[in-house]
Formats: C-alpha cells, structure tokens, sequence
C-alpha cells in the first residue's frame, strides 16, 4: 500500500497526457463568442442541403425551399401547387431549378422559375415512378439531375442532363451520388471508383478509376478538375491525373468531400463516416473541414495530424463543433465571398470575408 | 432537469445524512456524557479514522491562461453541477490522507457540453475547532476531460480548505472552497492553456 500510493500518484501526475483533438479544449472554450440566436429551434436544428445564388438572392433548401430576406431566412412561398419539401436546387443564369416532393414525400419532379412566383415544370415525364431526385447541379450553364432507384435491394444513381426541356439519360451505373465538373471543353463526371471523360455528354470514356477508394466530389478549381475521396486524397488533372498522399489524422485517413477555392486555399469538408471498400470499413476521424494551402504536391501530405489546425478552424470548432458537414459552398455576395455551411442537424452557417479576412462562422437564423 | 437532479442529489445528501445521524443520536448521547466524566477536552479526530464525503456543488471558470499571449481568455463556461466522492483516512490526529473523484457537468456559452473528471490524491491538516474544524487541503491528480469529440487528460493542482460541522461523532456537513488548476499541454503548444477553476461544494462527510 505504501508503495501503491506514491506509484499512483506519479503516474497520475506525470505518465497520462494524450493529444487528442486538433484544436485545445481550453483553447476552443476560451475563443467562444456568444451567439445570438433568435430563430426557431426547428431552423437552427435542421440538415441543409444546398445554398444556391440567383439574381442575387439567396435560397437554401432545407427540408424545403428558403429565401434569404435581409438576415434571417424564410420559407418560400408561392410554390407549386402540392410542393410541401424540396431536395435539391441549381440555378442556372437567372433560372432557378428546384425538385420537389408532395406531403406524402412523392416526387413532382423538377421545376423552375425566374421569379418566385411562376414555377414551371421542366420536365413532366421526369423523374419516372420508381426514382428519385437526389441532387441538381449546373455545371457549364447545364442542368444535371441525379436520381436513385432501388435495383435489387440496392440503391443505384442515375445522371441526366437537361437537354431541350427534357432530363436525357447519360450514365445509368453509378454507385454514388454523381459529381461534375467542366474544364476545357471536357466534362468530367465522378461517382463511386471512377472518373468518365466527356466533351459531348453523349460518348464517355473512363478517365481515371480508383483500386480501393472511391471519388465524393469533383470541381473545376484553379483551371484544373479536382476531386476528393472518402480516404482523404484530392486528385488533379494536370495533363495527366496527380494525387496528394492521404490527408490523416490519428492514423486514419481523413472523408473528404465538397471542396471549395479561395484565394490560394481549398476548403475541403470532413465527415466521420462509415465506409468501406473491398477491404476495409472504418469510421474516419474527424468531422468540420481543413483548409489545404496551394500548390497541391503528390511529394508529401499537404497538412498532417498536427498542422490541420488553423485559426479559421478553431473558430468553426467553437461555433459549429465537431459536427459533420452536409454541404459546404462559396457564394459571392455583393461581391464578399461567403462561406456556407451546412451542419448535420446543427442548421446553416456563414462565414464571410472582407478585405482578406474571414469574419468568423455565424450561425443563419429564421 | 438538471435543476431537478441537482436538487434531488443534495437532498438525498441531507437527508440521509440526518436520519443516519439520527440514528445514532441515542448511542452518541451516552457515549459523550461517559467521555465528559472521564475526558474533559474532546479531540474529533484520531489517527486510524476515516472520512468518506458525499458532496454536490457547483464550479465556476474562471479563465483560460494563453502562455503564447500572456493573457487570459475568458471561461466561457456556465456555472457546473459538480459530484464528488473522496475518502480520507487520518494519519495523525490531525494529517489525513485520501484520494478523490468528481464529475463536473458544464455547458459552454453556446450550449456545448464540457465535462470534466478530475481524480487524485489529497492530502490536508486538520484544525480541530470542535465542534467545527478546518482542514486546509492540497489534492494532485489528473483530470480527465471531454468537449463534443475532443477529448483530453492533463494534471490537475487542487487548493483549498474543508470548513466542516460535527453534530455528532459519526456526520459532519462540510464545505469545500477551492482552486483548481489545470495546465493543458498539447504538441501544438498555440493550443496549451491553462485553466483555472473554483469549486464551492457542500458535502455529507461520514466519520468512523
């Protein structure tokens, strides 16, 4: 017993440290700000799902359809006749497109409108019976629709483009959610282990596939298209396909998706996730985002365990937390870039930047 | 709820510690008026006995020291509901010696749940001020701690003192007042900071 004790007490003290957490839990308490919220508790404990700009107007959708008015949000009203929740929405010129559901959660299909008031149906026959609108996207000033269909107990995600008022089929076998982008007269389109190569959305060749890992979104970032992966790689195109090693933290590599530009900078959301390959199914280990300095090298990890923190993210972990992200988007507002931030069932977030500075995330209220 | 459970902690406190006390009432009567004939000064403590403290309370954070800055960031935090338990046992009449363990449940200004578990030796010297004593004490441990999915453990330096009340010779009610210190350490060192606490805590402290 008496030698029990002071070995006790010297491995108390002394023995048991551990670094968990990019940021201090002090230091994340201490550099809280109070937030105001005076928005209802249903708003501020939603999921959203997209943040689009028209005309300068805000929506976002968020069960259904929003509008910014000044700083708080409300519901849109004027939908079309039975729209009770929307699931996504791409705005195209000065055309907003948004998919709707009835109360019963059935598909209306897809609808537009330039002003609020008159929504019109793109496409009738659109989706058929036993799919769903998942995701819009405009890309290169084109409309994309991604739908899911359950095949054989299984869920399969099918990419159409609006093409003459009408959602034309192009690629029928994804396993994801379908991502796009255009550079250089190619489209390049990403779901699951591969990314097609397209310059006329009719012939398309595989570009580039993935052995143990798959593509979660891609974008045209810098004149080049980039991609992220659920095992923490973000590829580019560069004359030939160029990849960073696995972005990690405690270990594990990190679930990339949704990455946005500014300014030199890649921003790039993290979820915890479980996901699996042919070989492993692990939950990764961290959820917020990162920011990724450019030039993007294939010679070494662009940020490890210890430099994933910034001062932005100490910012977003005191407000938002570790939550994970169900969107993350750049909008310019009268010409501000803003960050918006979609949390998992913690609502939506803004974080704007005025003369090179980034104000610091708020959370948007109803 | 909170307030509901925090009212029924310390009441179950109080009142158990009452009616044990009254319990004993009949035996304690005799066994004073048998020491008041043979020992005129009545000492509380001896050496050999134990103290086992049931307490509730509440912490307040009182800041974050930034070594990078030199300054202090505010806490942040709301007041805690704090549990603890400790065990002591007197080495001498008036030097005791025991371990601690707490729960501190506190939410940050934005709601977020910071809890926090320190456990460590104490030791303390007793005043004997019969029927009250003081015992100022020093406790060291480490404290174990977690806010949303971070979480961390670091050492913790506790100074205080036990002002305490015995109605009989089996329960005494006390009060703590303390000062925690909690230097946080991290391989960042922007992120190290050190946090300071004050508890006030009443306890239902069994003697035997």
């Amino acid at each position: 017993m008496k030698r029990f004790i002071p070995a006790l007490l010297i491995l108390i003290v002394f023995a048991v440290s551990c670094d968990n957490g990019p940021v201090g839990i002090f230091a994340s308490i201490g550099s809280e700000s109070p937030i105001e919220y005076k928005g209802t508790e249903v708003f501020k404990k939603s999921t959203p799902a997209a943040v689009v700009s028209r005309n300068g107007t805000l929506y976002a959708v968020i069960t259904t359809l929003w509008k910014k008015n000044g700083n708080t949000w409300e519901k849109a009203t004027n939908l079309p006749s039975q729209a009770m929740y929307a699931t996504s929405a791409a705005v195209t010129g000065t055309t907003l497109y948004v998919a709707f559901l009835d109360s019963n959660a059935h598909s209306l299909g897809v609808f537009s409108t330039t002003d609020d008031s008159n929504w019109t149906p793109v496409d009738i026959t659109f989706p058929a019976n036993d799919e769903q609108v998942q995701q819009l996207l405009a890309v290169n000033n084109k409309v994309f629709a991604v739908t899911t269909k359950a095949v054989d107990g299984k869920t399969q995600y099918n990419l159409y483009h609006l093409s003459s008022g009408s959602f034309v089929s192009l690629i029928r076998t994804g396993t994801n959610l379908f991502s796009l982008a255009y550079v250089g007269s190619t489209y390049y389109v990403a779901s699951g282990t591969t990314i097609w190569i397209s310059t006329d959305l009719a012939n398309f060749q595989e570009s580039l596939t993935l052995a143990d890992d798959f593509f979660t979104s891609i974008t045209s970032i810098g004149g080049k298209p980039t991609a992220v992966t659920a095992f923490g790689k973000v590829y580019w195109h560069e004359g030939g396909w160029y990849n960073t090693n696995a972005l990690t933290k405690s270990s594990k590599n990190l679930y990339l998706h949704a990455p946005v530009e500014y300014n030199d900078t890649l921003f790039v959301a993290t979820n915890t996730v479980v996901r699996k390959t042919s070989s492993v199914t692990e939950v990764s280990p961290i959820a917020g985002y990162i920011e990724l300095a450019f030039p993007l090298s294939t010679t070494k990890t662009q940020r490890d365990d210890n430099s994933l923190v910034t001062a932005t993210n100490t910012v977003f972990s005191a407000t938002i937390g570790g939550t994970a992200l169900s969107m993350l988007t750049l909008i310019t507002e009268n010409g501000k870039p803003t960050l918006y931030a979609g949390s998992v069932g913690n609502g939506l977030w803004s974080n704007r930047n005025e003369n090179g500075s980034w104000l610091g995330w708020q959370r948007e209220t109803d | 709820m909170r307030r509901f459970f925090v009212l029924l902690v310390i009441l179950s406190i109080v009142c158990g510690s009452v009616l044990l006390a009254q319990e004993q009432a009949p035996e304690q009567g005799t066994a004073q008026s048998d020491a008041t004939a043979s020992i005129p000064v009545f000492s509380q403590f001896e050496k050999g006995d134990i103290l086992f403290s049931l307490s509730a309370g509440t912490a307040f954070g009182l800041g974050f020291f930034n070594p990078t800055t030199g300054s202090f960031d505010p806490a942040n935090l709301k007041p805690s509901f704090t549990i603890l338990l400790s065990l002591q046992r007197f080495m001498t009449p008036n030097i005791v010696l025991g371990g601690e363990i707490a729960g501190y449940f506190f939410s940050t200004i934005n709601d977020r749940q910071f809890f926090l578990a320190p456990l460590g030796a104490r030791i303390g010297y007793a005043f004997d001020l019969n029927p009250f004593f003081i015992i100022p004490t020093v406790s060291l441990g480490a404290a174990i701690m977690r806010l949303s999915d971070m979480g961390h453990i670091d050492p913790y330096i506790k100074t205080g003192a036990v002002f305490g009340w015995s109605p009989s010779q089996e329960i005494c009610y006390t009060i703590h007042a303390d000062l925690m210190t909690i230097p946080q350490f991290y391989s960042d060192s922007s992120q190290n900071r050190t946090g300071l606490f004050l508890d006030l805590i009443i306890s239902a402290t069994y003697h035997f």
